[in-house]
């Protein structure tokens, strides 16, 4: 491509861009509408599986020992589980430790605890196991149950497999959801420009006679379509930032524990990259479509 | 230079056959008036020779190229050697004189500087000169169709196709129009000229082609238009 040619690209894309105001405006409107919708699928899908990620890092095994065991006993125990494959970490709470949790927790009413002290501690020792893959949780809890000394073992991973796969569901919905609404913006978005170019085709015709090639009247018209689609893209980004900051702040005053957003700022840089790219590829192709019928003379 | 060999054209949508097989030879550096009555096929020949239409069968050949087998990327590269002037003008209007004509040659990449020399030039040619800046709209007829003329010469096209340039003009403007493309032809650039000016035609003794329901009637060296207006 020749250097004047990209000069005289450049000026005619940003001269169009303003002279068709009122187009260019309704085509920036379209942009900021399916991308707001289409930021609003990446964000949710981002944070589900963010939130199962952190609900999943969670996840633990715990097993109560036999209060007859001997502290050897207690020490072998520890090590078998240490040893048994896909274990990742092993701690021990003793009755005693336990016991100081619950009065840290009842705070005030603490006292209520203390006819429990010493021998008349109600409570087992106990350990909490974490896992290297969840999902193969099910033979490590076998494993443990297993072993000798263990009363009781307790596992949520049911509950967490059935959020994972409900997880990657909805991020499958959410992608085919992004990709018909990347379908339906390039569709509007050709469609707003064709007008554009229809109210120019005198000028293609006559650009087309004294010899333009295809892609010499094409680019003006693309580089208009990538810049409505990154001013789309940057005031849709600024909506949904504001957006997602007070909705997590009004999370966070509402006091969900379980719930926990991403942070805004490592979303921003997957926002920008994503919101720019559709932008750019929107306005790009919508272009390509709305000028290719009127090359054929 | 431009060779037309058993050429016939049969439009898709009507199955109306427009021209049928007809053979002619045009030299560099010839001006012919193309001649006959509305239909006939005056303007499908025109088609062909800017390749808005192919033939359906027969050879047209331009500077050595047959161009009914070129192919969709090469047509620019023929359009290049040829300068179009329609009827219509069509000038756009909300781009001077001076841009009008400059466009052309942004088109195929020209440099600013050849730009800077080129068009001034090429506006003297035409007489318009001290309306570089105007708009087509503050421009007589005959202005706008010497504008249309300087657009297409600006790029030194081998040859020059007028589909009806005078059409649109009283009949003084029109013979200076014509005056104006003599004059181009004298500098060697080939001109063929669809009209149906009688008194142009047959004031300018040219080669005159006369086309009557798609064949080719007469041929003539020195020939005049021959239809009563």
């Amino acid at each position: 491509m020749k250097i004047n040619s990209v000069k005289y690209f450049a000026k005619e894309a940003t001269k169009n861009v303003f002279s068709n105001g009122w187009m260019s405006l309704a085509s920036v409107f379209t942009v900021v509408a399916s991308l707001l919708v289409f930021g609003l699928f990446l964000i949710l899908t981002m944070n589900l599986n963010y939130m199962v990620t952190q609900i999943a890092s969670d996840y633990e095994i715990t097993l109560t020992v036999d209060e007859n065991q001997t502290t050897e006993q207690i020490t072998e125990l520890e090590n078998s589980l240490k040893n048994l494959p896909n274990v990742s970490e092993v701690i021990f709470e003793s009755r005693e430790e336990r016991l100081n949790l619950l009065r840290q927790q009842f705070g005030d009413n603490a006292s209520l605890l203390d006819r429990y002290q010493n021998e008349k501690n109600p409570l087992r020792h106990w350990f909490k196991v974490t896992c290297e893959d969840l999902t193969k949780s099910d033979q490590t809890v076998a494993d443990i149950k297993s072993l000798s000394g263990v009363v009781r073992v307790i596992s949520n991973g049911e509950t967490i497999r059935k959020l994972t796969s409900a997880s990657s569901y909805i991020s499958q919905i959410s992608i085919w959801i992004m990709v018909a609404l990347g379908i339906i913006s390039i569709f509007i978005i050709s469609n707003t420009i064709k007008l554009a170019v229809f109210s120019r085709r005198k000028e293609i015709n006559i650009m087309k006679y004294v010899g333009a090639t295809d892609w010499f009247i094409r680019w003006p018209f693309i580089i208009e379509g990538i810049i409505i689609g990154v001013i789309g893209a940057v005031f849709s980004l600024l909506l949904i930032v504001l957006g997602y900051k007070g909705l997590t702040t009004m999370f966070f005053s509402l006091n969900i524990g379980f719930v926990k957003f991403i942070l805004l700022r490592n979303l921003i840089p997957w926002l920008l990259l994503a919101l720019l790219g559709m932008g750019i590829g929107l306005g790009a192709i919508g272009s390509f479509i709305a000028v290719r019928k009127h090359l054929k003379v | 230079m431009i060779i037309f060999s058993n050429v016939s054209k049969v439009y898709d949508d009507n199955g109306a056959k427009a021209l049928n097989n007809i053979s002619f030879y045009i030299e560099r550096g010839e001006f012919v008036f193309i001649v006959g009555p509305s239909g006939a096929g005056k303007s499908t020949l025109i088609k062909l020779l800017m390749h808005e239409e192919t033939a359906t069968s027969g050879d047209v050949i331009i500077n050595n190229v047959n161009v009914s087998a070129l192919k969709q990327k090469d047509i620019p590269y023929l359009r290049r050697n040829m300068g179009v002037v329609f009827q219509d003008f069509r000038l756009l209007p909300k781009k001077t004189v001076y841009e009008n004509v400059s466009f052309a040659m942004e088109i195929i990449g020209a440099s600013r500087r050849e730009i800077r020399r080129q068009v001034p030039n090429v506006l003297s040619m035409v007489g318009l000169s001290h309306k570089a800046k105007s708009y087509p709209s503050q421009l007589s007829g005959g202005e706008q169709q010497r504008v249309a003329l300087a657009r297409a010469l600006v790029n030194n096209p081998a040859f020059l196709i007028a589909d009806e340039p005078t059409g649109n003009l009283n009949p003084k403007t029109a013979m200076e129009i014509v005056e104006l493309l003599n004059e181009i032809n004298k500098r060697g650039t080939t001109i063929i000229m669809a009209t149906h000016a009688k008194d142009i035609v047959d004031h300018m003794k040219k080669r005159v082609i006369a086309i009557e329901d798609g064949e080719i009637a007469r041929d003539e060296a020195r020939g005049v238009y021959g239809y009563e207006n």
